[in-house]
């Protein structure tokens, strides 16, 4: 679990293969505007979209933490606002303790709409530049 | 027994996919051997089945065979419906098969309409069942075959013509029929007292008896005379002069961490190697870096699967297809061996299917059509696959009506997917492509196959997240060619390293034609020197084609690469060498980037984006040098 504009996010532990510091990143040329880079993570390049924009919430400042994704969605991985917690969420206990619940994110749905943003950058692109992104 | 149904499932389903590929081919001039061919499929999945006892599927592939047998024997001719209800059969089968895959009850709603069918066919079309088929097979004295076990029997036959080697063959294959083929010598040269013989000597290892082995035998024109006797038990351990590869089941996840694994260790090998060099310590081995390199290439072969794993389903696929359009088709396949990425290759089945049911449904005209228009009446539908160095080639053709581009920018419009000005604007290529657009079908009603307007849409969809290209070409009145184009898989790619706009960047090695240094193209003053040294062709900067504007370089080099299209060149600040670089595909997120096919890591960690000169679009600040 983590904050994204003070809001409390969560992702099921079962689509998460590591949480880490987020190394150097390289900018992809032409990529949508969630795609912050690629990195380096234990021996291999993940993609890091930036769960800010990606989730409309507004940029963040300060630490960040790279959350890899685990199969099918291996090798991409997403940029989150340090510090990351782990918590056993309890939803009919919480609800009974007046607890927020965090908005559980949908990983698969948030690489969609990024591939799908990609997609019709490529669609749009030949014969000229490819249009500002929007993501 | 459960340990054993998975590879019943592999055995039965190679049998099922088999016979469904061969069936049409009943009726042509070969059919003795497909028929043949395809009554053993038949028996095998009867074995088969019953040894897991799958009832229904059993009795489906028995009635096939007596079917087969009747055709074999000249009593019932291969009609178009007696091929139609065999292949229904093996349908039926193959559905029952991926129900049982499923856990789920292996029976099939229509198998016993065609059991019925099948039996209707036998007992009204055929002559009664000859008494070979009723009784059981004796041996030559009377009593009942021991099939319990098997012998090693030696057959020595003297041919009577040595160029009927045709005939030999079919022979062979009707003598594995009953057995396994252990030993075939060559045939020897005539003999000196001028009688033909040419003598050849056959080792079968089968549960029969000699009377068996001898109808065969005698049935066989080529055979002058022949001696048969039992060479050995086949408890003892048979001379087998073939070597066959053997083969096991391995589960793919593991297959991946392997791969991941060794890929890992290679990797980390040469940041050790780059650490070592760094602190004039000896470096590791070149032996161990090799040994390394070679462990990836195989682990890496072992997740490459033929084409040919797939066939039978999109055969079976275009059959039904076929029979429910009432369009008789011939699905050729060319390329069945290549192979690709296990994943890639489960990813294309669908995209391959809406490709075969386009063609189908739009492409080809009905029968009486293609009558009139004096063309075969059966359609033709043709799948080639290459390889082209790290990339796989698959075309699918029909020879059908062709797409016509003013349909399509009528449709489009109509549909207000474009506007008319831009539709005007399309030039016949761009306007073929308008069929991927999502929802554009040229159909004013969709069918229960296709004109929904969904189909070629998803198809581009697929081959983007695949990493691959789409292309299509189509003659108005001949047919239409589809072609993608897919990167094989992750690979070790020879590349050139560069520098551009202060990144690191690479493009696979076989694209660069040539290097030019952009200093030298400038000192030139003659158009004479230049033309010599310097394409007539548009340069593009990787930032400025898919950022946006950036300052041309005072010096640099230009790299001038190959595509389908014709040469484009690249101004780059700085080559850097040559490298191999382990090319990963860009993961879900990135595929279908137009500018970069993969990525690769250096030994520091260095993130490497891998150019796609297909795919990069033209800079908008294009300059022509």
């Amino acid at each position: 679990m983590f904050k994204l504009d003070g809001r409390w996010c969560a992702l099921s532990l079962d689509r998460v293969a590591g949480v880490d510091d987020p190394g150097e990143m390289r900018i992809v040329p032409g990529a949508p505007r969630a795609v912050a880079g690629l990195t380096e993570w234990r021996g291999r390049v993940v993609t890091v979209l930036d769960l800010a924009i990606l989730t409309g919430a507004p940029p963040f400042s300060g630490l960040r933490c790279l959350v890899a994704l685990a199969p099918p969605l291996d090798g991409t991985a997403f940029l989150v606002p340090a510090p990351v917690a782990l918590r056993s969420h309890d939803a009919p206990h919480a609800a009974s303790r007046n607890l927020s619940t965090p908005s559980l994110l949908d990983p698969i749905a948030l690489v969609s709409d990024v591939a799908a943003e990609v997609s019709r950058l490529a669609r749009s692109a030949p014969g000229g530049r490819l249009p500002r992104r929007n993501i | 027994m459960s340990r054993y149904l998975g590879l019943f499932f592999d055995e039965a389903q190679a049998h099922v996919g088999s016979a469904l590929e061969l069936a049409p081919r009943l009726a042509d001039a070969e059919a003795p051997s497909v028929v043949r061919e395809v009554f053993r499929h038949a028996h095998s999945l009867k074995g088969l089945a019953a040894t897991m006892d799958f009832r229904s599927m059993s009795s489906l592939a028995h009635a096939a065979e007596d079917l087969l047998d009747a055709i074999r024997q000249h009593e019932v001719s291969p009609a178009p419906a007696i091929i139609e209800v065999l292949q229904d059969t093996f349908a039926s089968i193959q559905r029952m098969l991926e129900a049982a895959q499923r856990g789920a009850n292996p029976e099939d709603a229509g198998a016993s309409v065609v059991l019925e069918r099948l039996t209707a066919v036998v007992q009204g079309t055929q002559a009664p069942p000859s008494p070979r088929l009723l009784e059981k097979p004796r041996s030559r004295a009377g009593g009942p075959v021991d099939r319990t076990r098997a012998k090693l029997w030696r057959i020595d036959l003297t041919l009577r013509e040595l160029g009927s080697l045709e005939g030999v063959s079919r022979l062979f294959r009707d003598l594995a029929f009953v057995g396994t083929l252990r030993h075939t010598s060559t045939p020897s040269a005539p003999s000196r007292k001028g009688a033909t013989v040419g003598r050849i000597r056959v080792l079968l290892a089968a549960r029969c008896d000699a009377a068996e082995i001898e109808t065969l035998l005698k049935r066989a024109p080529e055979v002058r005379s022949y001696a048969v006797r039992v060479e050995r038990s086949s408890t003892e351990r048979l001379p087998d002069t073939r070597s066959r590869p053997t083969w096991i089941r391995v589960r793919a996840d593991l297959l991946d961490r392997a791969l991941d694994d060794a890929l890992e260790l290679m990797l980390e090998a040469q940041r050790v190697a780059a650490a070592a060099s760094a602190a004039d310590h000896a470096p590791p081995t070149e032996r161990g870096r090799l040994l390394l390199r070679d462990l990836y290439a195989k682990l890496m072969e072992l997740r490459l699967v033929p084409f040919d794993s797939v066939a039978p389903r999109l055969t079976r696929a275009v059959h039904e297809l076929a029979r429910e359009l009432g369009k008789p088709v011939r699905l050729e396949i060319e390329g069945r061996d290549v192979r690709l990425d296990r994943s890639m290759l489960e990813a294309l089945f669908d995209p391959l299917t809406h490709l075969a049911r386009n063609a189908l449904d739009h492409g080809i005209e009905p029968q009486d059509r293609r009558r009139e228009l004096g063309k075969p009446v059966e359609g033709r539908l043709r799948l080639r696959l290459s390889r082209r160095g790290d990339r796989v080639e698959i075309a699918m053709e029909d020879d059908g009506k062709g797409i016509h581009p003013d349909e399509l920018r009528e449709a489009a419009v109509r549909k207000g997917l474009i506007t008319q000005r831009n539709a005007d604007r399309l030039d016949d290529e761009s306007a073929r492509m308008l069929i991927t657009l999502p929802g554009l079908s040229t159909r004013s009603e969709a069918g229960t196959v296709s004109g929904r307007g969904v189909g070629m849409d998803v198809v581009r969809a697929q081959v983007d997240l695949l990493g691959g290209k789409l292309g299509v070409a189509s003659a108005p009145g001949s047919g239409t060619r589809v072609e993608l184009i897919l990167p094989l898989s992750q690979a070790v790619v020879p590349a050139l390293l560069f520098r551009s706009c202060g990144e690191l960047y690479a493009v696979p090695l076989e694209r660069v034609e040539r290097t030019l240094d952009l200093s030298d193209t400038r000192s030139r003053t003659t158009p004479e020197e230049v033309r010599a040294v310097r394409p007539r062709l548009p340069m593009t900067r990787i930032e400025g084609a898919l950022s946006g504007p950036v300052d041309p370089p005072d010096d640099g080099t230009v790299l001038v690469l190959s595509t389908a299209e014709g040469a484009r060149s690249l101004v780059v600040d700085e080559v850097l060498g040559r490298r191999e670089l382990f090319v990963r595909p860009l993961d879900a997120a990135l595929r279908g980037h137009p500018g970069f096919e993969g990525t690769a890591l250096l030994d520091d960690g260095s993130v490497i984006l891998v150019v796609d000169p297909e795919g990069l679009p033209a800079d908008p600040e294009v300059r022509v040098y």
